[in-house]
């Protein structure tokens, strides 16, 4: 806005108002412009945002959709599990179970099977042997008794009752025997109470009267019946006979069935014995006189008890058993009461559903039940597991039992509690377990399931959240490289427009009075745009840096001249405050490779940053530029290799600083080697320091961020926008150096140091092509504005072969030549060094005292004349001392620190790669000669420095002060340096110059590099090493006013602005050296006797171009576009080549084209527009180039573009055009180039 | 004769005034007077030369517009192309407005604004045939100077 507000005062000063309109309209359009591009940018991005959201939203919808079905998967999944586990564990419970149960029925089958064939076992072997017995008795009876009859009581007292005795007593299991005789006697043993009785029916008769004669039954009931106490151990009865009831035993189906049993096998019976209890009898008749007539039946009782007694006994697992009759009576059970009704003879046996014992009384009706026939039981066993009795579960099984020709059945009841229920427990037991296990695991499962789902649903948030996030930042990273697009899009218009203001400027400038109040505004305009065009193209820098875009423009320079130049722009800003800028090239390393392959501009743009901060933040001070060569990488050997090894590790060893670095350079060498090639790099060490209010270390890191000032929002007084320091870091990388802050050497110290290195490749300049170089800048430095001395410094480089021959000269000579080494130091050579400025004086002091004897330093005007005084005593003394003694050294090389002896030797060690380094065997020939000198006369020689803004008074005291401090006639050969500032009046410097004051240079400050040169060949004119003649053109080169050399390169400095500060004073120059420059221009012919071939489709433009260069005396040919010129041009070789053929053969001598009016010209120029229809100017520049190869000719091309931005250029030059130009053609620009093409020319014919 | 010097005056006062107003009402930039000093013995009618390309130049390029913008689909990039040949051939002769005009168009091309253009283009034609009349006018003024035996006032 400051320029536009200039604009207007001014323009309404100047009144010229057709320009005023221009400018405004220039700078509406310029904002509007912007202003548009802005609004354009923004709406993209908000439209690609947009879009970009959507894509989120459904992206992260889909995330979460997944998340959820995965999810639900593994809840399902869970469930399933947990599922198939309760039923694996009940299947296997239930197998389990099934298998128990299985093995436990078959053990308790065997079991019950076991309990009932014991049962019979027994019944059987009691029973059977029973029967058999009685058989046997029955026998031995009969065949005992067969002499007697039975039938007579006495018998059967005498012979029976003993037999029957010894059967009781013997026979196993038998509680009574009886007799029972047909004819109804009657004998018994049994026991009662444990006494043996005798029962027994003798003959008396009851009833006498009842006789039945022949009927031996008539008898039976008339005996008396008897009981009687017997002995136990003999039979024989013992006390009285009782006489007791009869039964009628005859009349029972059991004595009948025995008496006609035929078969001779016992029968069986049931009876009560006399003891009252049932009695299982076996019966077998005495057939003592024929077998068809019995006698009587031997009955043997075995007590049913006995039976009871042996099933009780058994273990029936808590169950009971039953003997019973196949018709369903009991004879025996376990448990209960067992009752037996009846007679004696007679016994009424109890049913056995009618049983006391409930279970036994519950399986007989269960038997019942379940069988139809009852009398199954009585063939085969049978088993039922079914049965259930007052509701518990029992197995019943039964057998038949097979006895004397009757059957049993044996029936065992066993509960299947007893069996079953132990397990059955058990598997309940460990059903309920189960039960309880799978509803813990569906807690658990339920449990799991629900921390997975929250687990689940907090990822889901978390990555929905980190999308968010990552979104944010793609989205934060994509406006702003859309930013950096944009900003470096409107590059072109932005300096379009600007370039116009300046243009306008400009033009405004010629119209006005010079020295004139307008003409100081214009300059201030001029000045504020080309600030406004600095600040807008650090902002550009900074985009395009960022949006990875910017290109290093490499070129061959001289690094100490632009270093030069930039110090010197800024000591002028920085002289108005008061402070000083220095130049200090420390130990000169930086100006033996000076020579080297770079980005000048980009270089010159950070260190005018860094200066410009350090001006900026110093108000008292100085602020210095150190500049020194750190390492020199090769990265292939030399010719000379071992040569230059040899030295090269001379030179580490020398140094001990870097030794330690040794490795540690190869390693950087390794890291570099991708981008070298086949050259030699070195790297270089800047260090910008100030003695400004510094920065504070916390803040070290942040000032390199864009954007960032120190001091915040609140520092009105700095103006820029904090972008400096950020493009020069980014520029440093970019260069693959490193920039930081390093402390200063005392803490107290104020300020800031900036340290930064960057890597160069060496220029391959040889020292023909130098020297090549400096003729042509002799010839045409009018035109292309390289100033002298710098091309000078192009001899710094040269070749082995070179510096061998060099080192033999300075061997046997003893001279030194300046620049490309290290001079060696003057004796005799004494300084006063009078200036202001600590900084510089300081830098200059050691500078000199490298060189010189002694360096004395001034720092008041009044001490002037003091320390000449001083000098003049010790030089008397020295000479004194020097005619006493030949062996006298000068204290000054005795008190000198060793880096000055080096110094001193530079020259014998002078390397091909220029490091400076020190040979031992060097050392003695330096000094040997030093002293060969002193010997052999003193002489004194003096330089005085002087500044002029020192000298209290007129400077022509100076004369006066040095005549009469030596006396007239006696001052010995003295130099006086008069420094000048850039605000010294002119008056002075011309009273200098006209010579009335001793004066034999004029320098302005800040003295460094060719000044110090210039110097420098005052110092060897003293010791008379160098020609009056030389020193002039040195000396004439340093005043920038009085050469158009200088002159020019200022000029150029003013076109083409590299940095946002301009000076003013320098611009007010420069204007009027432009206007001169223009009319000198406008008057000459510049382009006479030249072809220019324009291809440019406008017919506007084309004429235009035409008229320019027809003005400057060209011969312009025009074309309508690409192809054309092509045509042109291809013809033209042609037939060129052909005449050249056709000369040759006639004349036998080649001629120049433009010597022979016969042959055709060539294009000396083509000048092709970029942009044309049928064929654009990059497409006809290559097709031309390929034609010219055929020919070996090369015409330049200049390519008018309409943009003027680098990458443009870049592709001008790619296509193969040479220079390029802006559109609307103008004149100085062209002759310019016009006269960087005759300067090859010349140099191709040279 | 003294009759034939007044008119020459006349005429030369004319001419000043006119080209005053031409620059004062920004017609014309500096480039015009580029252009006027491109001229000399050599190339004498070098500014009306220019100028009359200039107009014809310009006679197809309008046309070539009008016809462009007429088209459905409008092809913007040939519009622009045709706009930047403009732009290129007017500001070489110094014709500001026209130039201005131009930019404008361009602006309303880079956003495919139709109506925009249209409307620019009417305000480009009116701007040129304003221009292309007054610098006819200048010429024939200057021819009448000429051909009176007057010299051309020299513009700043």
């Amino acid at each position: 806005m400051g320029a536009c507000i200039w604009t207007k005062e001014t323009m309404n000063a100047l009144g010229s108002e057709n320009q005023q309109i221009a400018l405004r309209h220039v700078g509406k359009n310029f904002f509007s412009d912007t202003d548009e591009k802005f609004k354009k940018n923004v709406q993209h991005h908000s439209e690609e945002e947009t879009a970009s959201n959507g894509w989120l939203m459904k992206y992260s919808k889909t995330l979460q959709r997944t998340t959820h079905a995965s999810l639900f998967h593994s809840v399902i999944l869970e469930v399933l599990l947990v599922i198939v586990g309760i039923a694996m564990t009940i299947i296997i419970w239930f197998f389990a179970l099934k298998h128990a149960e299985h093995s436990v029925s078959i053990v308790s089958d065997a079991l019950r099977g076991e309990l009932l064939s014991h049962a019979k076992a027994f019944t059987t072997s009691v029973f059977e042997e029973n029967c058999e017995s009685a058989i046997h008795l029955a026998h031995l009876i009969a065949s005992s008794l067969i002499k007697d009859n039975l039938s007579s009581f006495s018998t059967l007292e005498n012979q029976m009752k003993p037999a029957l005795f010894q059967g009781y007593s013997t026979i196993p299991y038998t509680a009574q025997v009886f007799y029972m005789g047909k004819n109804g006697l009657f004998v018994s043993y049994y026991t009662d109470f444990n006494e043996t009785l005798i029962l027994y029916a003798n003959r008396t008769y009851t009833d006498s009267s009842m006789t039945h004669a022949g009927d031996p039954a008539s008898y039976r009931q008339r005996y008396l019946w008897y009981c009687q106490k017997a002995s136990a151990t003999t039979g024989l009865p013992l006390g009285e006979a009782i006489p007791t009831g009869t039964f009628s035993f005859w009349g029972t189906k059991w004595f009948r069935d025995a008496l006609n049993s035929k078969n001779g096998f016992a029968t069986w019976g049931l009876a009560f014995g006399q003891s009252k209890e049932l009695l299982f009898l076996s019966l077998a008749s005495i057939k003592d006189v024929s077998p068809a007539d019995p006698s009587g039946v031997l009955a043997l009782g075995t007590p049913m008890r006995i039976l009871m007694d042996f099933i009780t006994h058994f273990d029936l697992l808590g169950g009971d058993m039953y003997l019973a009759t196949i018709d369903g009576y009991l004879l025996a059970q376990t448990g209960g009461a067992f009752h037996v009704g009846g007679e004696i003879d007679k016994p009424i046996l109890l049913e056995a559903t009618k049983s006391g014992n409930p279970v036994v009384a519950g399986a007989a009706l269960h038997l019942i039940n379940k069988l139809k026939n009852i009398s199954r039981l009585g063939n085969e066993t049978f088993s039922s597991s079914d049965a259930r009795i007052q509701g518990a579960s029992y197995i019943v099984d039964s057998t038949p039992i097979h006895l004397a020709g009757t059957t049993m059945v044996c029936v065992v009841i066993i509960p299947c509690k007893s069996i079953w229920g132990h397990m059955e427990k058990q598997g309940h037991t460990t059903l309920i377990l189960l039960i309880i296990l799978a509803a813990c695991m569906l807690f658990i499962s339920c449990a799991f399931i629900f921390l997975l789902t929250r687990a689940g649903n907090r990822e889901m948030h978390l990555s929905a959240a980190l999308i968010q996030q990552l979104d944010a930042t793609k989205q934060a990273e994509r406006k702003n490289n859309q930013k950096n697009i944009a900003f470096a899009r409107m590059s072109h218009d932005l300096r379009t427009s600007l370039a116009a203001i300046i243009g306008l400027i400009d033009l405004c400038h010629y119209d006005v009075v010079e020295g004139s109040e307008l003409e100081m505004n214009l300059l201030q305009m001029n000045s504020c745009a080309n600030n406004l065009l600095g600040l807008l193209n650090s902002i550009l820098d900074v985009s395009k840096i960022e949006a990875e875009k910017l290109q290093l423009d490499e070129t061959d320079f001289n690094i100490v001249q632009v270093l030069e130049e930039v110090v010197d722009m800024f000591s002028v800003v920085a002289l108005e405050k008061g402070v000083e800028v220095v130049l200090d090239l420390c130990d000169d390393s930086a100006e033996k490779i000076s020579w080297i392959k770079g980005d000048a501009g980009r270089l010159k743009q950070i260190l005018c940053n860094l200066l410009s901060n350090g001006v900026k933040f110093t108000s008292e001070g100085h602020v210095i530029l150190r500049a020194w060569v750190k390492q020199v990488f090769h990265s292939k050997p030399s010719v000379h290799g071992g040569h230059s090894a040899q030295h090269f590790r001379a030179c580490w060893s020398c140094m001990p600083k870097w030794v330690f670095e040794v490795s540690n350079a190869y390693k950087q060498l390794d890291a570099f080697s991708e981008v070298q090639t086949d050259s030699n790099y070195v790297e270089f060490e800047f260090e910008v320091e100030d003695t400004g209010k510094g920065i504070p270390k916390d803040k070290h890191k942040s000032v390199f961020e864009n954007f960032v000032q120190i001091d915040g929002l609140t520092s009105t007084n700095h103006d820029g926008i904090g972008l400096g320091l950020g493009i020069v870091r980014s520029l440093v990388h970019l260069m693959g150096g490193n920039i930081k802050i390093v402390d200063k050497g005392e803490p107290g110290e104020k300020g800031t140091c900036f340290r930064f290195n960057l890597f160069f490749r060496i220029a391959e300049v040889s020292v023909d092509q130098s020297k090549n170089g400096e003729n042509r800048s002799l010839g045409m430095h009018v035109l292309n504005g390289v100033s002298l001395w710098a091309k000078s410094y192009s001899c710094e480089k040269y070749d082995v072969q070179d510096w061998q021959l060099r080192q033999k000269s300075s061997l046997t000579s003893g001279t030194s030549e300046p620049h490309w080494q290290r001079p060696a130091l003057k004796e005799n050579v004494f300084v006063v060094l009078a200036m202001n400025g600590e900084a510089s004086k300081m830098i200059l002091k050691k500078w000199l005292e490298h060189r010189c004897e002694q360096v004395l330093m001034v720092n008041q005007w009044l001490d002037f004349i003091p320390t000449l005084e001083n000098l003049k005593q010790e030089v008397l003394v020295q000479s004194l001392r020097a005619s006493e003694t030949s062996e006298f050294v000068s204290p000054k090389s005795l008190l000198s620190d060793p880096w000055v002896d080096d110094m001193s030797h530079q020259g014998d060690t002078f390397s091909d790669y220029g490091v400076n380094q020190l040979s031992p065997d060097g050392y003695g020939s330096g000094t040997e000669e030093s002293k060969q000198r002193k010997v052999n006369g003193v002489s004194m020689h003096l330089l005085v420095v002087v500044d002029i803004n020192m000298i209290v008074g007129p400077p022509e005291q100076i004369s006066a002060i040095l005549s009469n401090f030596f006396g007239v006639g006696q001052v010995p050969i003295c130099k006086v340096v008069w420094l000048a500032n850039a605000n010294t009046p002119s008056v002075e410097l011309e009273n200098l110059k006209r010579g009335s004051v001793p004066c034999d240079l004029i320098l302005h400050k800040p003295v460094h590099g060719s000044r110090l040169h210039a110097v420098w060949d005052l110092v060897q004119d003293l010791s008379g090493k160098r020609t009056q003649q030389a020193s002039e053109i040195e000396a004439s080169n340093v005043l920038p006013q009085t050469e158009s050399s200088d002159e020019h390169f200022r000029r150029k400095s003013f076109d083409r602005p590299t940095s946002s500060l301009v000076n003013f004073k320098d611009q007010k120059q420069m204007w009027s050296e432009l206007t001169q420059k223009d009319n000198k221009l406008r008057a000459q012919n510049l382009l006479e006797g030249m072809h220019i071939l324009v291809a440019e489709d406008n017919a506007v433009l084309r004429r235009l171009a035409q008229a320019t260069l027809t003005q400057l005396g060209a011969t312009v040919k025009c074309v309508d576009d690409g192809e054309q010129a092509v045509q042109i041009v291809s013809e033209m070789l042609h037939s060129r080549i052909k005449n050249n053929k056709d000369f040759l053969s006639s004349k036998q001598c080649p001629l120049k084209s433009s010597d022979d009016p016969v042959q055709p010209y060539v294009f000396d120029i083509l000048l092709m527009d970029c942009e044309m229809p049928i064929m654009d100017g990059y497409e006809a520049t290559r097709r031309i180039r390929e034609e010219e190869k055929r020919y070996g000719f090369h015409i330049p091309i200049i390519a008018l573009t309409a943009h003027a931005m680098a990458e443009e250029a870049r592709r001008c030059i790619q296509a193969g055009m040479d220079f390029h130009l802006p559109k609307p053609l103008t004149r100085e620009p062209l002759l310019n180039i016009v006269g960087k093409i005759c300067a090859e020319k010349e140099a191709l014919e040279l | 004769m003294l009759n034939f010097a007044m008119d020459v005056l006349r005429l030369q006062q004319q001419h000043s005034q006119l080209t005053y107003s031409l620059f004062n009402e920004g017609f014309l930039d500096e480039q015009f007077t580029q252009l006027q000093q491109l001229q000399d013995e050599s190339n004498p009618d070098f500014v009306s030369e220019v100028v009359a390309l200039f107009f014809d130049d310009s006679d197809r390029l309008l046309e070539n517009l009008g016809k462009a913008l007429e088209k459905e689909p409008i092809d913007y990039k040939k519009l622009d192309a045709h706009v930047h040949q403009f732009k290129g051939s007017s500001s070489s002769v110094g014709a500001h407005r026209v130039k201005n005009a131009c930019i404008a168009f361009r602006a309303y091309c880079d956003e495919n604004d139709r109506a925009g253009c249209i409307q620019c283009l009417q305000h480009m034609k009116h701007e040129y045939y304003l221009v292309k009349s007054k610098l006819q006018e200048l010429f024939h003024l200057e021819e009448e100077i000429l051909s009176a035996g007057g010299t051309l006032p020299l513009i700043e």
